[in-house]
């Protein structure tokens, strides 16, 4: 029993394995790829029927900025649609960022309205990694971050460098 | 760990003296389900996607997934070319996989170095009952190591778990019709993986079904229409194939001039399950309108049950979920994320193992791991305040690699992240073209050969054209900035 959703994830997840990103990782969660449907060749129907499929993601802060280091832990969410829904990601470590609100969700253009399906579980992670170092302050969702960010760096790199010490006790 | 699927991918070249074929096998490739193209169809904007792909995306957003140009599926285009590359290549793909890695053996057993292609070898064959196409790792470190595992009969046919899947993947061990070289006789049927009886290649889903229940007495009946016969791509017979008529296509239609009633009506007309409320009926025969016209395009058209089958599985996942699930599950307000952390540790440790590991080898630099583990974890005794001084160990790692080798993660965050994933590139192939664009190559030392001859004006012009591909390629691509969304 396959779908192109799931065929697309475990395409996406040998992408992972044999050829990462560098600084990004990511599985599925054990338990629950499996019991996403009866693995009975034969059966057609979902015993389990779990909406989600999901992944645990870790991002190494890239090196020379604040989250130089940093192991900040993902979980991304994937529903049937994907790839042409982009997937749910929040962070689960803490963060402190302009673009990460304090529930861990991301406010990411390319998954929201620029989501493309063309883009996997690797693209995704290199540019939620890219934008660790370029934050886009015109539409905070932390806005003391934001205003940190551009007043007052050297409290901002702090508090970051707060949270990359965090990552590494989880 | 779960059990894992295997899959054939272009990274397989990677570990091999044959990597440079890793990009060629990329373009043969839909950028949106990522297998080899099945039934290409070209947009307007030229981008080629499989059938099924595309006017499923099309349905749903009106725009090409590579460009996000608006485009109507009406407007598509089959691409036979690229067909016929995907067909061609995808025959020889398993012997040159082969090839490339006894290659690798040879240099290996010079080096007398054993690490991760031998795993990846293995990892590639299919179980030896092969009932399913599909084999684990476990069950791949279970069998006898390889090393001169006799050309194993692989398991003559294997069947794929889903029709919309590519009809070319894993095709080494498939379509009979384009393989020539195989024990197989090349009689256009194909052997259930259980019983080894022949039959239809587009009766073999549900016969497999009964098959496996137990009940293989049943007949294998007659009643579909013949499978069409294929010639092999690049023969005047494939050329000449009367494709399948462009007025069994369906069209769409406007949902909202439609009552509940008049809908469920239509999707009765078409044979097609009609209870469920109007959005349902909506989405389904959405999906439906795109497995048939998807069917319509391809060379090698199933029956109207299979389609149904298809529709069923779309009903039993999509079908079934309703459209607003995106706060429930991890991205509900209410989700715990520290705790759920602690229920991970091992998970993510593994993960932030794995990132690590990754990261070193891009910088060139060995990381030392013990047994296995993570490189030293802060000690919590450690009251150092100073960032920089709680991991000395990586510090000093990323000095060296900042010192030795200029690109770096950092030079790598900047070129990559934009292309990756998006372009049927891999990171080795970008780093490929950024050389050559840096460092004078075969083709300058041409146009100075052609400068000499009178040609002087066109020199210059000769080698920005050489980078132009490239550069209009990306200029294609989605949008690779990735500001922060406003909502």
């Amino acid at each position: 029993m396959s779908t192109s959703a799931r065929r697309r994830l475990m395409r996406d997840f040998k992408r992972m394995q044999t050829d990462p990103p560098a600084g990004v990782s990511a599985s599925p969660i054990a338990d629950n790829v499996m019991t996403w449907y009866d693995d009975r060749p034969e059966s057609r129907v979902p015993t389990h029927p779990i909406p989600f499929h999901y992944q645990n993601a870790v991002i190494i802060g890239p090196a020379d900025t604040p989250f130089e280091d940093g192991t900040f832990r993902l979980v991304m969410q994937f529903e049937e649609a994907y790839p042409n829904k982009p997937p749910g990601v929040k962070f689960v470590s803490q963060m402190f960022h302009p673009n990460v609100y304090g529930t861990g969700e991301l406010c990411l253009d390319i998954l929201q309205n620029r989501w493309s399906p063309t883009y996997d579980v690797a693209a995704i992670l290199t540019s939620i990694q890219s934008l660790l170092n370029d934050p886009n302050t015109s539409s905070p969702a932390n806005v003391e971050a934001s205003n940190l960010y551009k007043d007052n760096r050297k409290e901002y790199t702090k508090r970051v460098r707060e949270t990359v010490e965090k990552s590494w006790e989880d | 760990m779960p059990e894992q699927y295997e899959f054939a991918d272009s990274t397989d070249w990677l570990p091999t003296p044959l990597a440079a074929l890793a990009p060629l096998e990329s373009s043969l490739r839909c950028q949106v389900c990522k297998d080899f193209f099945t039934t290409p169809m070209m947009t307007s904007c030229s981008h080629t996607f499989c059938s099924l792909c595309i006017r499923r995306y099309l349905s749903q957003e009106g725009r090409c997934p590579a460009c996000r140009e608006p485009d109507q599926e009406v407007k598509l285009r089959r691409n036979w070319v690229l067909e016929e590359l995907v067909a061609n290549f995808t025959v020889s793909r398993k012997r040159l996989l082969d090839f490339a890695r006894s290659g690798m053996e040879s240099l290996e057993e010079d080096a007398t170095e054993t690490q991760r292609p031998k795993k990846r070898r293995k990892v590639e064959q299919s179980t030896p009952n092969g009932t399913e196409r599909r084999s684990t790792r476990s069950q791949s470190k279970k069998m006898p190591s390889s090393t001169n595992q006799p050309s194993l009969p692989s398991t003559p046919e294997v069947i794929e778990d889903s029709e919309e899947g590519s009809v070319y993947e894993d095709v080494e061990s498939q379509s009979a019709h384009f393989t020539n070289g195989t024990k197989e006789p090349d009689d256009g049927l194909v052997a259930c993986p259980c019983c080894h009886r022949r039959m239809k290649e587009n009766l073999i889903n549900s016969h497999l079904d009964k098959c496996i229940s137990g009940n293989s007495h049943t007949p294998v009946d007659d009643t579909f229409s013949p499978a069409p016969q294929i010639a092999p791509p690049g023969t005047i017979a494939y050329a000449q194939v009367k494709r399948s008529k462009q007025n069994d296509r369906l069209p769409f239609i406007n949902y909202s001039l439609l009552t509940d009633n008049a809908l469920r009506k239509k999707l009765r007309d078409l044979g097609i399950p009609s209870h469920g409320s109007k959005d349902l009926m909506r989405r389904r025969h959405t999906e439906w309108v795109n497995l048939w016209n998807a069917n319509c395009d391809s060379t090698n058209p199933v029956t109207k049950r299979q389609l149904l089958q298809e529709l069923k599985v779309w009903e039993d996942t999509l079908g079934r979920q309703s459209e607003k699930t995106g706060t429930s599950g991890f991205m509900a307000k209410d989700f715990d994320s520290g705790n759920y952390v602690k229920n991970q540790k091992s998970n993510f440790d593994d993960l932030i193992r794995q990132a690590r590991q990754k990261r070193a080898l891009a910088s060139n630099i060995p990381v030392q791991i013990v047994n296995g583990e993570t490189p030293e974890p802060p000690q919590p005794e450690n009251t150092i305040s100073d960032h920089e001084l709680r991991r000395p160990d990586l510090l000093h790692l990323q000095n060296e690699a900042l010192l030795s080798k200029p690109k770096s993660d950092a030079d790598e965050m900047t070129v990559l992240p934009p292309t990756r994933g998006l372009l049927p590139t891999t990171q080795m192939e970008t780093n490929k073209k950024i050389e050559q664009q840096t460092y004078p190559g075969p083709t300058s030392s041409i146009s100075t050969h052609l400068s000499s001859k009178n040609m002087a004006s066109q020199s210059s012009a000769g080698t920005a054209s050489d980078q132009a591909p490239l550069q209009s390629y990306m200029g294609d691509l989605p949008e690779p900035s990735f500001s922060a969304y406003a909502p």
